[in-house]
């Protein structure tokens, strides 16, 4: 650092910080960063030298994309008393980085596949549990609102006023009657299909290394095999603005398409088929980030069309990482 | 005096060709200049009207989305750092926490506020500024300036790309330059909508390859 001094003045402190923060389409995200002391006394009109280094930090590695990037600077500040404090900023490049993600967001945590297949199970019943508990609570005001009508022998025009006065009682009891179908089908689908479930082999896989994705079927009935296929995708979301007025701007940086099942098989009742297929990160894209309002994230969406059944899907979130430097 | 900080140039051997350079660096800029800037970035990017907030005065800006009520408001924030800004979100019709006494109320979409709380705001002598999209004159004991925010033109959006591309330089030289022509196309598009044709500019700036006239 270079310090030019016109006049004599005293420093508090001067002081460096490095740290990285997102900029581009989404609110800016900034990392702690780490701050160094260089000098705090009196300065005489003159140029002073002030060499310091910091360790570079392992992630975030600089990412320079379409919605959301990553940089570092280092900023200087000279605290000076009753003046404005004379500052300085520059960019620098970390190539890199020895740690497979890098995360700061608490939704952004890398997920296994059993997680969401935990999840994804779960989620009929939720819709069925929930949508009979706001159908029935929505029922019950109703047929409060309306029995006195009826039971008076209101004419009809009373009976669907005093219905209206229920407003939205009765849009909500009609969405849990349409989370308990839908839940419902769900499961008679998985007493069909069975419950596929995808792995994927690493579950951190590098950038320019590969990834084996494999869904395993086991049907409870015979089913016939319409298609199946999985993406394998990499996608910016960068978050703008606030609350309604948030805005996510979304911009995909490569997918690619695997189809592991052309169709006509017939997958027996019982028997257990596994589908595989590999391929490759490509080198070149980035690896996995997540701060609070930027994200860069891979995942893997499979798709297995089932004759006579609407198409089971999952998304399973990939970790990229960089291959781990050993020194 | 001046302070400046330059890394020294990288030593450990030949970085990978092509893979990475300083951001925006092609362009003399330091990042996208129609990026998301913070709030206080925001504020002081702002081509607002900037007349101040004597104490007492109620104030509105009205206008549809994108175009500028935030802005306007956050300037003023800028210039009362003790000012109290608050953003009504959907659903949201008020607030709970007391509001300092003596210090501005910058209130953003004001129009959600419930009116019987926005009459008793108006009323309390307080210092008020309203972000809204319809006019709430209505709700004040006493005249209040209303101030319509739009009609952006080539005119007065020529500025604020200016200031934008200023604050995105990495040093001394040329920058891409927006033409007023470009401006034109763009105003045309976009009519008076500025977040929308900033929108359009964002994109632009991420294809542009070398400094020069900025074609749209």
């Amino acid at each position: 650092m270079t310090v030019r001094v016109d006049t004599g003045v005293q420093c508090r402190r001067l002081s460096a910080v490095l740290s990285w923060r997102t900029h581009g389409k989404g609110n800016r995200d900034e990392g702690p960063g780490e701050s160094l002391g260089l000098f705090d006394g009196d300065w005489n009109p003159g140029e002073y030298h002030y060499p310091f280094r910091f360790m570079a930090p392992t992630m975030p590695a600089t990412y320079h994309g379409h919605f959301v990037n990553v940089d570092h600077y280092v900023a200087v500040r000279a605290d000076i008393p009753w003046a404005t404090d004379p500052k300085a900023e520059t960019d620098l490049l970390i190539v890199g980085g020895d740690r497979a993600d890098f995360t700061t967001s608490k939704t952004g945590k890398a997920i296994s596949p059993a997680d969401v297949h935990k999840a994804t199970r779960a989620i009929p019943n939720v819709a069925i549990g929930c949508g009979a508990l706001v159908a029935l609570v929505c029922l019950v005001v109703m047929v409060v609102a309306v029995g006195a009508d009826v039971l008076a022998g209101g004419r009809v025009t009373e009976i669907l006023l005093a219905l209206v006065s229920t407003l939205p009682a009765p849009l909500f009891f009609l969405g849990g009657l349409a989370a308990m179908v839908w839940g419902a089908f769900r499961k008679m689908r998985a007493a069909h299909l069975g419950e596929p479930e995808m792995s994927l082999e690493p579950l951190q896989p590098t950038v320019g290394g590969p990834v084996t994705v494999t869904v395993a079927l086991n049907p409870r009935k015979d089913l016939v095999l319409e298609e199946a296929w999985f993406d394998l995708v990499c996608k910016e979301t960068a978050t703008s603005g606030s609350g309604t007025n948030q805005t996510h701007h979304h911009h995909e940086l490569h997918r690619e398409r695997r189809r592991f099942e052309a169709g006509g098989t017939t997958i027996p009742a019982g028997q257990t088929t596994h589908r595989r297929d590999r391929l490759a990160i490509p080198a070149g894209l980035p690896v996995s980030f997540a701060s609070e309002h930027n994200r860069v994230a891979w995942f893997v969406e499979a798709q297995v069309k089932v004759q006579g059944w609407p198409a089971w899907s999952i998304t399973v979130p990939v970790t990229v990482g960089t291959v781990t430097a050993r020194r | 005096m001046s302070l400046s900080a330059t890394p020294e140039p990288h030593k450990g051997g030949a970085l990978p060709p092509g893979v990475l350079r300083l951001a925006f660096s092609h362009l003399n800029m330091r990042f996208n200049p129609f990026g998301e800037p913070s709030p206080r970035e925001r504020a002081d990017l702002a081509s607002v009207e900037t007349s101040d907030l004597p104490a007492g005065e109620i104030v509105q800006f009205v206008g549809d989305s994108g175009r500028g009520k935030t802005t306007h408001l956050l300037a003023l924030a800028a210039r009362h750092p003790a000012a109290v800004y608050l953003k009504l979100e959907e659903g949201q019709d008020g607030w709970t926490a007391a509001l300092p006494e003596g210090v501005p109320f910058l209130l953003d979409e004001a129009q959600r506020a419930r009116p019987e709380r926005l009459r008793a705001l108006l009323r309390s002598g307080r210092t008020v500024a309203l972000g809204t999209h319809a006019d709430l004159s209505a709700l004040a004991p006493r005249a209040i300036r209303t101030v319509r925010v739009g009609g952006w033109g080539v005119s007065s959006i020529g500025p604020i790309v200016a200031r934008r591309i200023e604050w995105a330089r990495r040093g001394p030289g040329p920058v891409p330059m927006v033409s007023d022509t470009a401006l034109a196309v763009l105003v045309s598009r976009h009519g008076d909508d500025l977040r929308s044709l900033l929108g359009e500019l964002y994109d632009v700036f991420q294809t542009l390859t070398e400094v020069g006239p900025v074609t749209v």
